[in-house]
């Protein structure tokens, strides 16, 4: 591990904090998007996450590129990275392992595949658990075990102890609720998750970028858009992603825009040369309905233009 | 639906989740914003939907850019020196608006207002004219928008006498846009220089008599007739009428009791009442198996919480591996999850108990008859439980307010009774009879809608469900003969928006209001309507289902 660069030269953050870049090659190192723009707090807090093995959880609203972040630090650092989504589908066999027969010397036996867990803590490698509060009991016991201070991992199904790889690390997600408070971790066991939030070291909070920097991602992805939107254009879609989110903040609407849903919308209206039908195709389309007035209420504060939506929906 | 909608623009564009219109006004959980500039409240049913828009706009950005506080303290005490201060101040956050969209809406209202003005004629006393000129000037220095040239010809000869006053704090008023104080400053000696001429006027137009100088003063409300509630100086003292903007309150709770409806009514009406309503339902002939399949998709959930261990198929438990060569017929080796469709969702109907509802309880207890019976097939845990008073016109609280020499804004001043019809843990087979019960309409009295919510929800929270819905049934705002005497009219519909909007920020628990032959949107996130005719039908019964599709299905 090479740690005779800092942050300052790295990210261009005012710290002299060294920051720990791995010699690998793995496939699993993401890969560098230049026009990512970081966040130097939930920066500083990820890379003490890679630097002393802290445990860090990023939480912030929907939309706000918290896993990405994770990832562009990652790609940076040379550090393989292996994320995984903790929403209702995932299993305890995904993540801990499973027995099943395979067949060797034409003999049927049973043999352990590993799961998530084992194999990433046994390499250098980051895990992100995203959708950290949608985790279901089950999946939560088993990641708190993780989380015990020394990190050693039993595996009961084969009687063994995983000691973790000098460069494993453990990050986070999740959503928050409200104004900054992480809740609504697994309904009913909120002991557990006062313990379970108690073993994160570090807990960071992402918010959206400010508009400046969001119109220098957008311009940078799609530089296109400067002329065919303009420069202002730019800026008013980004209003509208704003007071999308605000709306969504405030339980208005059900979907926001992104910073990924501006450079799609500004992409679409390189494509078709319409921002209102780019509109339409990036976001719209993707709201119930019932709540297209109101998106077309949000259009018509910043263009000024009326968005068309059909009448019987204004009507209901 | 227009008002709902403007809300969540005023939201958004403030920026702040916590504020709502109320009958066109703009509040927050305190009560009703001090927002006092005329041009804020346009009539909803004459004026067109830009002009609605603008005002809208305007309430946000000034949420946005004025700080109540700094604004309070630095509020001259003279009349009209407030008002020209808390116009300059509207008129500041105005010229800061980000958006184009906005800046369109904000400058189209205050056109429209600015017709209104000249068609009321309140412009035609000196008065009138001084204060016109004032706003416009300011206005067009701070916005950058030109003065038509309509209106610069019709102030031109105000606009001369004033502009030896008015001309100097222009320049410092368009340098101080960008910070509050520094601006308040400056817009107060500007009040007091212009306020010294309108007293000068005044004195002069009030030795004139005729008919002038009656519509001088019958017509000067349009400017000048907006809540004060907040605008008390600051030296003043804390009492009238500025308790408006503190919290709920109770005179007394000592009198309030919470039943069970089989102790208020005999098992024989119960049981009669049972049968009117079977028959209703059987009238109504709302088929089950639709209510129960639209509702199934949002509602079950595959969750398997719990591990199955010595079962015969699953995963191989290596802890159970000896058991292989000590008794090689038995499966039981293995560990498996046990998958069945778990319910965890809980709903509570709320029903308003007022005297109002009478006519509607057995069509009522029609629509419960059939959703509950659906709910209760997908194994969603139901409560219903209803909210009424025990007396009429205040009880026993308002007597002893009365012996306590009727003090100023006692707050809640009646008997509260809450019922419950059927409790989460009491299975439906077993209390379906309960809702007989709601036939005994001499239980409806008054209706106070905000404590029945919060204690509705307090119920469905510790059921701690991970999905959780209220319907309130009511036909209109809480009403409370005694309450609204004693206070103010809109005392409890105020605490009712207020714990609305709180559940709603809260969001773990979605929220629905059925009006019957009203509007319930204007309160409730998810509203649906019902004429008196339908309750209970097919159509009714759908558009419930709907509104708990869209709120489970989150």
């Amino acid at each position: 591990m090479a740690d005779d660069t800092t942050i300052r030269d790295m990210f261009g953050i005012d710290a002299d904090m060294p920051v720990p870049v791995l010699d690998d090659d793995s496939d699993l190192i993401p890969t560098i998007d230049e026009n990512y723009r970081f966040d130097p707090q939930v920066t500083r807090a990820v890379l003490a996450g890679f630097a002393h093995g802290s445990r860090v959880l990023v939480q912030g609203l929907h939309g706000t590129g918290k896993s990405t972040h994770i990832e562009q630090i990652a790609a940076r650092l040379n550090w393989p990275v292996m994320r995984v989504n903790l929403d209702g589908q995932i299993s305890r066999a995904d993540l801990v392992g499973k027995d099943q027969v395979v067949i060797e010397d034409g003999q049927p036996r049973t043999a352990f595949e590993e799961g998530v867990i084992p194999y990433a803590l046994s390499r250098p490698m980051a895990l992100v658990f995203d959708e950290y509060d949608a985790g279901r009991p089950e999946v939560m016991f088993i990641i708190q075990r993780l989380l015990e201070r020394d990190g050693h991992f039993t595996l009961t199904e084969q009687n063994r102890v995983i000691r973790p790889h000098p460069n494993f690390r453990l990050f986070a997600t999740a959503n928050t609720v409200g104004l900054g408070n992480i809740n609504g971790l697994y309904h009913g066991v909120n002991r557990l998750n006062q313990a379970q939030l108690d073993r994160w070291n570090i807990i960071a909070s992402l918010d959206y970028l400010d508009p400046e920097e969001e119109f220098l991602v957008v311009t940078g992805q799609v530089p296109e858009a400067a002329d065919t939107v303009g420069t202002d254009g730019v800026r008013t879609m980004i209003e509208v992603a704003a007071l999308t989110r605000s709306g969504f903040a405030a339980g208005d609407v059900s979907a926001l825009m992104s910073p990924r849903t501006v450079i799609s919308w500004a992409q679409n209206s390189v494509i078709f040369g319409d921002v209102e039908l780019a509109f339409r195709f990036s976001f719209l389309n993707r709201c119930d309905p019932s709540e297209h007035p109101l998106v077309a209420e949000y259009y018509q504060r910043c263009f000024g233009d009326e968005l068309s939506v059909s009448e019987i929906v204004k009507a209901s | 639906m227009l008002e709902r909608r403007l809300a969540s623009v005023f939201r958004a564009l403030s920026g702040d989740p916590g504020v709502d219109l109320w009958a066109h006004r703009p509040i927050d959980s305190r009560g009703t914003l001090p927002m006092n500039a005329p041009h804020l409240y346009p009539n909803p049913r004459t004026s067109g939907l830009g002009s609605l828009r603008g005002a809208t706009d305007a309430m946000a950005m000034r949420r946005k850019f004025s700080d109540l506080e700094v604004h309070r303290v630095m509020l001259p005490e003279a009349r009209e020196e407030r008002l020209l201060v808390e116009i300059l101040e509207q008129c500041r956050c105005e010229s800061l608006a980000p958006h184009a969209g906005v800046r369109a809406n904000l400058s189209l209202r205050h056109a429209d207002w600015r017709s209104e003005y000249l068609r009321s004629r309140l412009h035609e006393t000196h008065l009138g004219m001084l204060l016109f000129t004032v706003i416009l000037v300011t206005r067009a220095a701070l916005t950058r928008e030109p003065i038509t040239p309509a209106e610069s010809d019709l102030i031109e000869e105000a606009r001369f006498e004033i502009s030896a006053d008015l001309g100097p704090f222009l320049p410092f008023l368009k340098a101080a846009r960008h910070d509050q104080h520094a601006f308040a400053e400056v817009a107060r000696d500007l009040a007091r220089t212009i306020a010294g001429r309108i007293t000068a006027l005044e004195d002069r137009e009030s030795t004139r008599t005729g008919a002038r100088q009656r519509r001088a003063t019958a017509s000067l409300p349009l400017v000048f007739d907006v809540s004060e509630d907040l605008f008390a100086p600051v030296s003043d003292s804390m009492g009238g009428r500025l308790h408006l903007a503190q919290g709920y309150r109770i005179w007394d709770t000592s009198f309030d009791r919470t039943s069970h409806i089989t102790d208020l009514v005999r098992a024989d009406s119960l049981s009669s009442g049972r049968r009117t309503i079977a028959e209703e339902t059987a009238r109504l002939a709302v088929p089950l198996a639709p209510v129960v399949t639209r509702l199934h998709s949002v509602i079950d959930d595959d969750t398997d919480v719990h591990e199955a261990v010595d079962a015969d198929e699953g995963i191989l438990d290596s802890s159970r591996l000896t058991r292989l060569l000590t008794s090689p017929g038995d499966p039981r080796v293995f560990r498996g999850r046990s998958q069945r469709a778990q319910t965890d969702c809980a709903v509570t109907f709320l029903l308003d108990l007022s005297g109002s509802m009478k006519p509607y309880a057995s069509r009522l207890g029609a629509l419960l008859d059939v959703i509950v019976t659906a709910l209760d097939r997908l194994d969603v845990s139901t409560e219903i439980l209803g909210f009424t008073t025990n007396a009429w016109n205040g009880g026993r609280l308002r007597q002893n307010w009365k012996k306590a020499g009727s003090p100023a804004g006692p707050g809640r001043l009646n008997e509260v009774h809450h019922i419950v019809l059927k409790a989460a843990h009491s299975s439906w087979r077993r209390s379906r009879t309960h809702l007989g019960g709601i036939l005994k309409t001499s239980l409806f009295r008054e209706g106070i809608d905000a404590e029945g919510l919060r204690w509705a929800v307090d119920r469905l929270r510790s059921q701690q469900a991970a999905k959780s819905a209220v319907v309130v049934i009511s036909d209109g705002l809480p009403a409370d003969s005694a309450t609204g005497e004693a206070n103010d009219e809109h005392f409890l519909a105020r605490d009712l928006q207020a714990t609305v909007a709180s559940l709603r920020r809260a969001g773990d628990i979605g929220v629905i209001g059925i009006g019957v032959d009203t509007d319930p949107s204007l309160i409730y996130p998810v509203g649906v309507e019902v004429a008196p005719e339908d309750v209970g039908d097919a159509a009714s019964v759908r558009a419930l289902v709907d509104a708990l599709r869209r709120v489970l299905g989150r």
